[in-house]
């Protein structure tokens, strides 16, 4: 990631006018516990060095490192929340958000975090989550019913079409709760949530599909059948990896596709227990529980007369 | 505008058989039928059922009298006018007597009687007004629209959930989620009273005026929760109707009068229930056959066939 000169010299100017020499050196250790700034910056120990200079190499080593975000990330904490008992207020912060956010960056207010604005960038792992670590995350997993008969019974441009309108949809809902899709496969696929409230946001996000699904299949479906699809959703530990076959490993996403194919009708959405109770009570209440399956919450659409 | 008040003929059929001369034929509701009168169009031709009460007759006559000559009709399916000619020189137009029980008039024979009472066939301005534009509208001009009427179910519950000053906020807010929503699918907020809000449409762009109305309704527990941060959810009822008024931009909406608007007001307070959507017969004719299936006809409603959706629930 490639950040302009303006920015680094924003942000040294901000560091050095508000914090002092050791404040700044904590900083940088908490980016990166392994920092050594003499051995950074070459200068000797015996030297006394001043603000400017430190608030340089700081910012210009994890620019270099690329852990510019987390350093800004660290800024924003210490401004918010103090650092050891004392406050340490940083005037000017919000210009160099503003910065960050002109590169395609939002901040996170609930998790401290940036990532990638997905109308500038849509990157799986927003930018920021690192191959083969494990991070908290919500999945929703999405499957299309019937799609063999589907694609039998009906003219190949226009399943495309239908599909096509419906994958769009489905981008668009996801990105919107700053999910990212992380697999579709034609009749169905994953997508996964990290930042925001993350397991409402995947509900909101599959509740908004599924209600959008009844209007697509009136006005906008080309195909003589109506659309019908299953969803689940499941949060916990998981793998991020830009290879499939390893995150599909992970045990959150096994039992998301499980709570799916399993526990799932048609124009369903169920939830796991763990998601059910990380969500506001009028969420929930949206949610009954599967008389056949104890922990397991659906939510379908209710239509009563005439 | 024809107004008839018919039990007996009105079964029969006579109310079609005038619907076909003049669309704006509309049934009087039951019930005070002697104020409808009253307060009925000067214009407006009336036809009136002569009903077994002797004084609720003489009520009717009076008020007919307090009419313009040649503006109201009797019908009389019992017999129960001893002078039928009588009633000519008292200012009637028409008389329809119980000989008609066994076949109704004729269209050419109702029409006859329509043009003595001044009334003329030409409907084919209405058919011919130009549809609504909403990029470049003229004021004053009489258009053709698609009216989608949203409105919030006992709103007064919202008050006691919010106080008055989140009710404030709560309605601002909505009108901007409405407004940009219809926006987005090529409709104008028109005019808004309290929580009632009328949207207008051009009548080609009624696909998107279903649209706009349906996930209202669909999306209305997740927009009470995810949009508005509410820890309730509200009921709404939407109706949409196709007619005519005179444009105005939002905002100086006082002075428009339109029978359309008034008759969709009544649709959308008195006939629609919690969480459905109703429309008139005039619109179900334009919908795609999908969308034409989730409506069932549910009766007459000021002289229209209403056809809704069933309620949904959350």
């Amino acid at each position: 990631m490639r950040i302009p000169g303006s920015l680094i010299n924003g942000t040294i100017r901000v560091l050095y006018e508000n914090l002092h020499i050791d404040i700044m050196m904590k900083l940088a250790k908490m980016v990166d516990e392994d920092f050594d700034f003499y051995k950074v910056s070459g200068f000797r120990e015996s030297i006394p060095v001043n603000s400017q200079d430190c608030a340089s190499v700081i910012v210009k080593e994890m620019v270099r490192q690329n852990k510019f975000l987390n350093l800004v990330e660290n800024m924003i904490q210490i401004s918010e929340k103090g650092f050891m008992g004392r406050s340490y207020p940083i005037k000017n912060l919000y210009e160099i958000i503003k910065g960050l956010s002109s590169l395609g960056f939002i901040y996170d207010q609930v998790n401290q975090l940036f990532f990638e604005d997905a109308q500038i960038n849509a990157s799986k792992n927003w930018g920021r989550l690192l191959e083969d670590n494990d991070y908290y995350l919500a999945l929703l997993r999405l499957d299309i019913v019937h799609n063999t008969k589907i694609v039998r019974q009906n003219v190949k441009e226009k399943v495309d079409q239908a599909y096509g309108y419906f994958y769009e949809m489905i981008e668009r809902k996801v990105h919107h709760r700053w999910g990212r899709i992380w697999s579709w496969e034609g009749d169905g696929g994953m997508a996964a949530f990290f930042y925001g409230h993350r397991q409402t946001y995947a509900v909101y996000c599959a509740l908004d599909i599924l209600q959008s699904l009844f209007l697509f299949n009136l006005l906008r479906n080309p195909l003589d059948t109506d659309l019908q699809i299953r969803m689940a959703v499941h949060a916990g530990m998981q793998k991020y990896s830009t290879d499939q076959v390893k995150w599909k490993k992970s045990d959150t996403a096994v039992r998301v596709v499980e709570l799916e194919s399993k526990y799932c009708a048609p124009n369903e959405l169920v939830i796991s227990q763990g998601v059910n109770s990380t969500l506001e009570k009028t969420l929930s209440n949206l949610f009954e529980e599967k008389q056949k399956a104890s922990g397991i919450f659906a939510y379908k659409i209710k239509l009563e007369g005439p | 505008m024809i107004l008839v008040s018919s039990s007996v003929f009105g079964k029969m059929g006579l109310i079609d058989i005038l619907k076909t001369l003049d669309k704006d034929t509309r049934v009087l509701t039951e019930g005070d039928v002697v104020k409808q009168i009253s307060s009925a169009h000067e214009q407006a031709l009336v036809f009136v059922e002569w009903v077994k009460d002797e004084t609720l007759n003489q009520k009717l006559l009076r008020a007919l009298m307090k009419r313009p000559a040649k503006t109201w009709a009797i019908l009389d399916p019992y017999g129960l006018q001893q002078d039928p000619a009588s009633l000519f020189h008292l200012g009637a137009f028409d008389y329809l007597g119980p000989e008609f029980k066994k076949q109704l008039p004729e269209k050419a024979r109702l029409k006859k009687a329509l043009g003595w009472a001044g009334w003329e066939p030409e409907v084919k301005p209405r058919i011919q007004m130009a549809d609504f534009d909403p990029v470049k509208p003229l004021i004053g001009k009489d258009y053709r629209f698609c009216f989608l009427l949203v409105d919030f179910y006992k709103p007064e519950n919202l008050r006691n959930q919010l106080g008055d000053r989140g009710v404030a906020l709560f309605r601002n807010r909505y009108k901007n989620f409405l407004e940009k929503l219809c926006q987005d699918n090529g409709g104008v907020l028109w005019i808004q009273q309290e929580f009632t809000f009328l949207v207008a449409f051009s009548p080609k762009s009624i696909e998107m005026a279903v649209f706009v109305g349906l996930k209202l309704l669909l999306s209305r527990s997740l927009h009470c929760i995810e949009v508005f941060d509410l820890r309730f959810f509200v009921d709404l009822r939407v109706s949409m109707h196709i007619g005519t008024a005179p444009w105005q931009p939002p905002g100086r909406t006082g002075q428009v009068v339109s029978d359309s608007i008034n008759s969709l007001f009544h649709l959308g307070m008195k006939r629609t229930p919690a969480n459905a959507f109703s429309i008139t017969e005039d619109c179900r004719d334009l919908l795609p056959p999908k969308v034409k299936n989730l409506f069932q006809n549910v009766g007459e409603y000021e002289g229209r066939q209403i056809l809704q959706t069933p309620v949904f629930l959350l």
